[in-house]
């Protein structure tokens, strides 16, 4: 690759990496202040609390998603020569997708959290207008065809590359593997994740237009039970996604800090392609309290997602291990990042499967939150923000500072407690999504809240910190 | 109880998982140059480890699909003719057929008028008991074996809208 492509999208990531980060931070903030009321600090009006809740949720889940496309986008720059155009066609219609959200829930007072369960956008109870419902499904569905561009971009250009079988690792399974049509693996874990991404983009578009057409002519009938499985398959590989993209970030960035190779073999190609069908699988149990659900599907979901754990820990996590183990890697900041995100990942993995495995105990209790925010504000995050770490000292020579370290130790303070008191409170029993918690069951948002702001002030040093980092990067030139 | 030994997985868990993390991290010096030797001996753990999380995972399995709520599971664990109780949801009230439930055995019939509910059953202490989902167009069918008399509340477990929290009500097994 040229090295004036290299710095262009070296360059860009690092935008996209500024305004993400602080859209990242803006929507935990609103995070936070709809625990305070959770933990009775102050009190929201209750359509206000859902109306946080709907932006915190989708605001942390977009920028995340949009910030690690562009880290994962950084580090394939190296190995396929991707569309620049469609990229930052792609930033641009989030970018407009934002601010149209931002209309949506503060204006039109949406809130239906992200999951937009068929027919709840419709029947609001008076809380929301009918155009905000619309505007946001619209919103969701340019989102898709963003995204679908830039996956779409990824799986073409590497098949050019290494052929369509090598690029998604068959021809390392049948051994008829060649140089030519190997891929290294942060190409081989971004070619699948970006099919998963599309497929998953099939069932959003599919289950947007039909909700967009209801909206239009609510006398369209939509079986509920499909639609609902429709959004759960789209929601569930969406962000279990985020996490795949930010770990073809770490087998490219690793290896650099730990100064041995991590390549590509028969054992990650099969790992790769199992992660695509246990994530295939493992959204059913999103379902698994829906009884009309077929008996087979509900034994396969809980299968599914104790076969999500064999790719993730058993190459990934291991083979991160026998990276560092020994390696006289410095840890610095940004390895670090990699490091715990991993370890946050696994951490949180687990918990996942355990609410699968037993989800009549857990199924919407904050037992659920407590996972998934362990592996978004301690995993995918984390690796993001060591991708940034890494840009500007490639490109800034930047050193680490005390405010960084405090910064990540706060950071990773914060999130495990905001994700334990979440986690804790949901063995309880105590319900997630709920603006005033069930008599009794306070303690834990209250702690939640604290935590939250460790997290705050965290993100309010990190972010300036790598604002304060940009500027040593010097200007592009041609 | 099964929220208890679950959670006591789930911290045990994650310290162990903490700890190994832990222990390489701090192992990472010094620079061991033979990396093919290094990288045979994490192998021989992940194959180790492999067998050992194969065997954990099918035996969680099964206990899990063995706990299965679903009427095809239930139906063979209940004995005698379950008392039947209707549940009608709708933004944000349950309707019930019946406030007082006799001790054993007990079907719930649940559905919804309007958007998706869960139907949640908690105990006098604040335990969650079990739960379905409460979809317009379909019925779960959720049997519990009621052993101990008392008031029983039911709370929503879905997201159904702006008075979501408050969407709750209560019967007595007698």
């Amino acid at each position: 690759m040229d090295a004036l492509y290299e710095r262009r999208v070296a360059g860009i990531s690092l935008g996209i990496g500024a305004i993400t980060i602080v859209l990242f931070g803006t929507t935990i903030f609103f995070g936070v202040i709809a625990r305070m009321s959770q933990g009775g600090f102050i009190t929201l009006r209750p359509d206000v609390f859902y109306e946080f809740m709907t932006l915190h949720s989708v605001g942390v889940a977009g920028s995340l998603m949009t910030g690690i496309t562009a880290m994962m986008w950084y580090s394939l720059r190296k190995h396929i020569n991707l569309h620049m155009n469609l990229m930052q066609i792609m930033f641009g219609i989030i970018g407009a997708v934002v601010v149209s959200l931002l209309a949506a829930t503060l204006l039109g007072f949406y809130g239906t959290g992200w999951t937009f369960l068929y027919p709840l956008p419709f029947k609001s109870a008076g809380a929301w207008d009918d155009w905000a419902a619309g505007l946001y499904l619209l919103l969701l569905l340019c989102v898709v065809a963003a995204m679908s561009l830039s996956w779409g971009d990824v799986v073409i250009t590497a098949a050019r590359k290494y052929t369509f079988s090598g690029a998604v690792g068959w021809k390392l399974i049948a051994g008829k593997d060649t140089p030519e049509t190997t891929p290294p693996p942060v190409v081989l874990i971004s070619v699948i994740t970006s099919l998963c991404g599309l497929f998953s983009n099939i069932a959003g578009a599919t289950v947007l237009i039909l909700l967009l057409i209801h909206w239009a002519d609510p006398g369209f009938y939509l079986d509920y039970l499909y639609i609902k499985n429709l959004i759960y398959y789209f929601g569930h590989i969406l962000m279990n996604m985020a996490m795949y993209m930010a770990v073809a970030v770490v087998y490219e960035l690793l290896p650099l800090y730990a100064k041995r190779p991590w390549k590509s073999n028969k054992i990650v190609a099969i790992s790769w392609n199992a992660a695509f069908i246990a994530v295939s699988l493992a959204y059913l149990h999103h379902l698994l309290q829906d009884f009309p659900q077929p008996f087979a599907i509900q034994v396969i979901a809980v299968f599914g997602s104790y076969m999500a754990a064999f790719p993730a820990t058993v190459v990934t996590v291991i083979g991160a291990m026998v990276l560092v183990y020994r390696s006289g890697i410095q840890w610095t900041v940004a390895p670090l990042y990699m490091f715990l995100g991993l370890m946050s990942w696994a951490i949180g993995g687990f918990w996942a499967v355990l609410d699968a495995g037993f989800n009549n105990a857990f199924h919407n209790t904050m037992f659920v939150p407590g996972h998934f925010h362990l592996y978004l504000l301690a995993g995918t995050s984390f690796i993001f923000v060591a991708t940034l770490y890494n840009i500007t000292e490639e490109l800034g020579g930047c050193k680490d500072t005390f405010e960084d370290r405090l910064g990540l130790w706060a950071w990773f303070i914060g999130a495990y407690g905001v994700a334990l008191t979440f986690l804790l409170s949901g063995v309880l029993g105590t319900p997630r999504r709920y603006a005033v918690q069930m008599p009794g069951k306070e303690t834990w948002s209250t702690f939640g809240a604290l935590f939250g702001w460790i997290v705050i002030f965290a993100l309010i040093l990190v972010i300036g910190r790598y604002l304060t980092r940009l500027q040593k990067v010097k200007p592009l030139r041609s | 109880m099964t929220q208890l030994f679950v959670g006591s997985a789930a911290m045990l868990g994650a310290l162990i998982i903490m700890g190994i993390f832990w222990k390489v991290g701090t192992s990472s010096m010094p620079r061991d140059d033979d990396y093919k030797h290094v990288a045979e001996a994490g192998y021989a753990i992940r194959r180790r480890y492999f067998w050992g999380l194969l065997a954990v995972s099918v035996v969680l399995f099964i206990i899990g699909v063995i706990a299965f709520p679903y009427p095809k599971v239930m139906e063979a664990k209940i004995k005698g003719e379950p008392f039947v109780v209707k549940i009608n949801s709708k933004q944000f009230q349950w309707d019930l057929s019946a406030t007082e439930i006799p001790l054993g055995p007990v079907r719930f019939d649940v559905t919804s008028q309007d958007v998706n509910h869960g139907f949640g059953i908690y105990d006098g202490q604040g335990r969650l008991v079990t739960q379905s989902q409460s979809m317009p167009d379909y019925v779960n069918r959720l049997y519990v074996n009621f052993a101990k008399p008392g008031k029983y509340k039911i709370w929503c477990l879905e997201y159904c809208g702006v008075a979501h929290h408050i969407m709750t009500t209560e019967f007595e097994v007698k």
